[in-house]
């Protein structure tokens, strides 16, 4: 595992279907919107992804919920392996690690949930908590009980509360224990799965800081995902928009922001109070917000081009035709659009 | 507030009587004035009285002796069977709830039909396979209530499976057995004890009846249901033969149910508090 | 509570049903005898079925060459005498003259020489043509005169005659295939008026019966009714003149009131506590004596079987060749406890008792029997087994210690005794002498030469002791005061409405 590979995390074609019940298949829990059927009853919630993120940095993933963003960090994580496409995390594709070995490889990455209330279970102390994956990786009792009080002190939860439960603390104090949970085992790559959300306003910010001061501390990659491109914006290095299963814009943070492209990253960036001004290309704001260019809206189930087809502005009659790819228009800077005029049009502001 | 403080008091009255029972069964020979068995038989259908607390039977046999010892065969199947039943119940439901597809399937259409069959038949039915006795019956009882614990360990094992602290545990490595048994088996816990608190009551229902059919405890081995086969053709004549066993068993019950309610409103909160 | 006041109705409901299907009952115009039949005859055609209700509603409709009367005795009925030939073989019955079947065909030997032909026919296919297996020929030298010729003596063959399955048909019905199952003609004092299944069989008088002024009862109905509640409250409201086999329970309810008298018979029944008789230590001859000893016989028969007679051997107390041996044995705990002392048995040897779960009177039994084989130092343990598999494990293959069962009595001591003294047998009780005993009185006639043999193979029995005999239980019938002369006849227990009048 040398550190001479330049991404921490590369994810190639990633693709999740989820499939309808059978007798022989059993259930498979799908979730709301954001889903294709591709028949048979299956849902594929997410489509060919691809994205690469470099060591020591933050990547955002922006969409709305139920998008496939946390169908996307599972897969990742393989706690749900993608249905194909590869993740390779500083080198190593997991899809060729063994049972055994993916296990022992899962201390390189973790994840942090929203909801540090589900996130602790209940019936066991803070100390039993935060030694399952010490032990997992047969640490001694000795080094594990010094452990624990380090990482403690690291979130800035008083050591003397270790044998306590979780209905014991806020909501503000669980996340800081999820998040020493998911350090215990020394990770390089962090997927925060909206880990603010669920949170007060007033703690939010206490525990960005934390995460920012712990990435610092510890040369920590993120993988950081939410439906607050406000907050992503803020601290990602590069960022993603996903838009039901795809991917439909990426690029530098910078890019993304001051010159977003693709019409759903205009809506979003458009949507937050007083982020207008930044925006260099914010001509026509309000069909961006609004509006949507007259024409016949198709069903979902038999759309087979643009899956934004239907709230799109800018919308023309080829976008039927075939599913836009992700093409490159800057440095990094990749967008989903078949529409070229209207590129072109957008693309004049960026200089 | 009113409402809690009866069925506190319930929940109280209880436990006590379960307590007392317990202690019964344990110190019966010490308790009891006579065998249980002991035929006496210048004394039959004696009423109540001084010498025998509560009467004999038919072959002149302490009732109260063996309303005692009758108690012990009783806990002991609700004891044996609720932990058949349990153990069967958790195995199959977490292995139900883990596996997806064809196994949990097949393992489900297994339990729906043993569930699907009206409980005293089916004990009937099994009984004629294994064979007339105590130790037939408590496994009958205890195969026949398996699926309900399985149904229950399923639901619940398969919400709390999609607990972030379950997928906490994934990530950080934790082999499925100890996952199974550090978060599932601790967090579905609070509901098998309370399902089996009422199955207890059941399976001593149900024991009673296969006796009193004549296919559980064998005779002369003193068990309530035996007791009220033997009683009921001297309802008229010795009434205190049916009614004591008959109290026992239903206050025995009554508590073990008063306990499973009280536990699931203790566990499940929504419905107190006013 | 609406859920509860469901219930309560219901309850009710269902508390109300027998009382009002006795109401229904109730309206009648000319009084007719009304009988509490615990069920539906299985076939009313005499030779294809073994159910003993068939016969006991039979023997009003049908009538036999020969008869047993109150004491058991074979007497004439529509054979008015008969002889057999020195070599037993040859059996000759003169019939009775002016007999007439329901359908109006006089009686002549050629019915009987058809009827049994039927009954041996391979195509009848009864259950009880073996009983009529000894018969070679059957000659008719005139209307009157019927001729038995058998392969070999059969001493038996003469209860066979008498017995439900020696019904007389008439020969022209037989030829023409009639279907006696549900329309049955005889000669029989009654005949079938209606048969209303689950509920009534009503028999009308035939007023050509040959016992002149017989019957005296125009119309007996027999109600079906399973469910002994039900007949315990009919006989106490009236509606009900006759229930017979009440349950001794039942007794107390019965005799409280005054317009009901209980009539009390011994039954047929030998009860006993079977001991398997080659399996250690059973095989010890001093443990079976032991076990004899050990049983207070009278306390069990009157507690466990509403009371009855003692007896010493293997034949019902009433039999005719029933002898008495229950000195042999008296109550005597100490004795028993010396023998088994003696024959070495610890409470480490647990026998194993088997009983028939579905028989109250012998799983009472067996309780009691257990606690008094427990007094003399014996270790038992019960064993409650279903009836089919009581019949196929203890009593066709003999896995058992000791079992509790009654066997019910024979009109024919054969039909008791044969095969005892040899391993068939499920008592496993070996004893060559006491077989060829048995085995020479089936082939003798005479009651004296026959009772001779029968009376050392019951001393045998009673002393090698492969049973326990118990005794046998009085069976109480539940007649309304003003009605007399019913009769059930012995061993065969069919009902007997003949001498049935009301007062």
């Amino acid at each position: 595992m040398s550190k001479s590979v330049d991404s921490a995390l590369e994810v190639k074609n990633l693709t999740k279907v989820f499939h309808g019940h059978s007798f022989f298949r059993g259930k498979q829990e799908t979730s709301a919107a954001g889903k294709k059927e591709t028949g048979d009853g299956d849902f594929t919630a997410v489509d060919r992804v691809s994205f690469t993120v470099k060591h020591n940095t933050i990547f955002g993933l922006v969409g709305e919920s139920g998008c496939g963003k946390t169908t996307l960090a599972r897969s990742i994580l393989f706690l749900d392996p993608p249905t194909s496409g590869d993740v390779i995390i500083d080198g190593t594709n997991l899809k060729n690690l063994t049972h055994r070995n993916l296990r022992l490889f899962r201390k390189r990455m973790q994840i942090i949930f929203q909801d540090p209330n589900s996130a602790l279970n209940p019936k066991l102390s803070i100390k039993r908590s935060l030694e399952e994956g010490l032990r997992n990786q047969k640490y001694s009792s000795g080094k594990i009980t010094g452990r624990i009080d380090r990482l403690l002190d690291l979130v800035g939860i008083p050591v003397s509360c270790k044998n306590k439960y979780p209905h014991e603390f806020s909501g503000g104090q669980k996340q800081r224990m999820v998040i020493a949970r998911a350090l215990s085992l020394e990770p390089e790559f962090l997927v925060l799965d909206e880990p603010v959300s669920n949170l007060d306003v007033s703690i939010q910010a206490q525990i960005i800081n934390l995460l920012m001061d712990l990435k610092k501390q510890f040369s920590l990659t993120y993988l950081f995902i939410s439906h607050d491109l406000n907050l992503v914006s803020y601290l990602s290095d590069e960022v993603a928009v996903m838009y039901r299963g795809r991917i439909v814009e990426q690029g530098p943070v910078l890019a993304i922001m001051e010159n977003p492209l693709h019409p759903y990253t205009k809506k979003l960036l458009l949507s937050i109070p007083g982020n207008i001004e930044k925006i260099k290309n914010r001509e026509n704001a309000e069909i961006f917000l609004t509006g949507k260019k007259p024409g016949k809206d198709v069903e979902l189930f038999s759309l087979t081009g643009c899956s934004y087809y239907n709230e799109c502005p800018v919308r023309e009659d080829f976008c039927l035709k075939e599913e836009p790819s992700l093409r490159i228009v800057g440095i990094g800077h990749l967008i989903a659009c078949s529409n070229d005029k209207y590129l072109k049009n957008q693309l004049l502001y960026k200089s | 507030m009113k409402r809690s403080s009866v069925s506190s008091r319930l929940m109280l009255g209880a436990v006590i009587y379960l307590v007392i029972l317990g202690a019964a069964a344990i110190a019966a020979p010490v308790i009891s004035p006579y065998s249980p068995t002991d035929q006496h038989l210048e004394n039959r259908f004696a009423p109540p009285g001084h010498k025998y607390i509560l009467g004999t039977d038919n072959f002149g046999r302490d009732n109260f002796s063996r309303m005692i010892y009758g108690s012990r065969s009783a806990l002991l199947v609700g004891i044996v069977s609720v932990s058949i039943a349990v153990t069967i119940g958790i195995t199959v439901g977490i292995i139900a709830a883990l596996s997806t597809g064809i196994i949990d399937n097949i393992l489900m259409l297994l339990m729906d039909s043993v569930l699907s069959f009206p409980t005293i038949l089916l004990a009937i039915t099994v009984v004629s396979f294994l064979g007339y006795g105590l130790l037939q019956v408590m496994t009958a009882i205890g195969v026949i209530f398996s699926p309900v614990f399985a149904r229950l360990v399923r639901a619940e094992a398969l919400s709390i499976k999609t607990e972030e602290y379950v997928e906490a545990s994934r990530a950080m490595g934790s082999p499925a057995v100890k996952i199974v048994f550090l978060h599932i088996m601790p967090n579905l816990m609070g509901k098998v004890v309370v399902q089996a608190s009422i199955t207890f009551a059941l399976s001593i229902v149900i024991e009673a009846s296969l006796s009193y059919l004549g296919l559980g405890t064998q005779p002369p081995t003193p068990s309530w249901g035996l007791m009220l086969k033997d009683a009921r053709n001297y309802l008229v004549q010795a009434p205190w033969m049916s009614i004591y066993p008959g109290l026992a068993l239903a206050m025995t019950v009554l508590s073990f149910n008063i306990i499973g309610d009280t536990l699931s409103e203790k566990i499940n909160p929504r419905i107190v508090k006013k | 509570m609406k859920r509860i006041l469901q219930q309560i109705i219901i309850v009710v409901l269902i508390l109300l049903l027998p009382a009002g299907v006795l109401l229904a009952k109730g309206q009648k115009e000319e009084r007719a005898l009304q009988f509490a039949l615990p069920g539906n005859p299985d076939t009313l055609d005499p030779q294809k079925t073994s159910g003993t209700l068939t016969f006991q509603v039979l023997k009003s409709i049908y009538d036999t060459l020969v008869e047993p009367d109150q004491t058991g005795k074979i007497v004439p009925a529509l054979a008015e005498k008969w002889s057999v030939s020195t070599d037993s073989l040859t059996w000759k019955f003169t019939l009775r003259k002016g007999v007439v079947f329901h359908n109006g065909d006089k009686l002549t030997s050629r019915d009987v020489k058809a009827t049994f032909n039927r009954i041996r026919s391979k195509k009848t296919a009864s259950p009880k043509a073996k009983e009529f297996g000894a018969i070679k020929e059957i000659d008719t030298p005139d209307d009157y005169t019927v001729v038995f010729k058998l392969k070999e003596p059969s001493a038996p063959f003469l209860a066979a005659l008498a017995s439900g399955w020696g019904a007389i048909l008439p020969e022209s019905l037989i030829d023409s295939g009639h279907n006696f199952a549900s329309e049955p003609v005889g000669t029989g004092p009654y005949s079938l008026s209606k048969w209303v299944r689950d509920s009534k069989i009503v028999l009308k008088k035939n007023p050509n019966y040959w016992m002149k002024g017989l019957p005296a009862i125009d119309t007996v109905v027999l109600d079906i009714i399973p469910e002994r509640s039900v007949v315990v409250q009919g006989i106490i409201s009236g509606q009900i003149d006759i229930a017979y086999r009440v349950d001794k329970d039942d007794l107390p309810t019965l005799k409280a009131n005054p317009d009901v008298k209980i009539e009390k018979s011994l039954s047929s029944l030998i009860l006993v506590m079977a001991m398997n008789s080659s399996r250690p230590p059973l095989n010890d001859l001093r443990v079976r004596q032991a076990i004899n000893y050990a049983i207070d016989k009278q306390k069990v028969l009157d507690i466990a079987y509403g009371g009855g007679k003692v007896i010493g051997t293997f034949l019902d107390y009433s039999n005719a060749y029933y002898k008495d041996f229950t000195n042999l044995y008296p109550y005597d705990p100490e004795k028993a406890r010396e023998l088994i002392k003696e024959a070495g048995v610890t409470k480490d040897t647990v026998l194993q008792l088997v009983l028939p779960q579905n028989y109250e009177l012998h799983v009472k039994a067996g309780v009691m029997y257990q606690e008094m084989l427990t007094k003399v130092g014996l270790n038992v343990k019960i064993k409650l087994v279903d009836w089919s598999t009581w019949i196929s494990e203890v009593y066709r293959q003999s896995k058992f210690d000791l079992t509790v069962i009654g066997h019910t009595g024979k009109l024919d001591p054969d039909g008791t005794l044969a095969g005892y003294g040899g391993m068939k047998r499920y008592v496993k009780w070996n004893n060559p002498e006491c077989l060829s005993l048995i085995n020479k009185a089936r082939v003798t006639t005479g009651f004296e030469a026959r009772k001779k043999l029968y009376d050392r193979a019951l001393e045998i029995m009673a002393k090698q002791v492969p049973f326990m005999y118990l005794g046998t239980n009085y069976v109480y019938n539940a007649i309304r005061k003003d009605v007399t002369g019913f009769r059930m006849t012995p061993k065969l227990d069919t009902l007997d409405f003949r001498w049935t009048e009301f007062k």
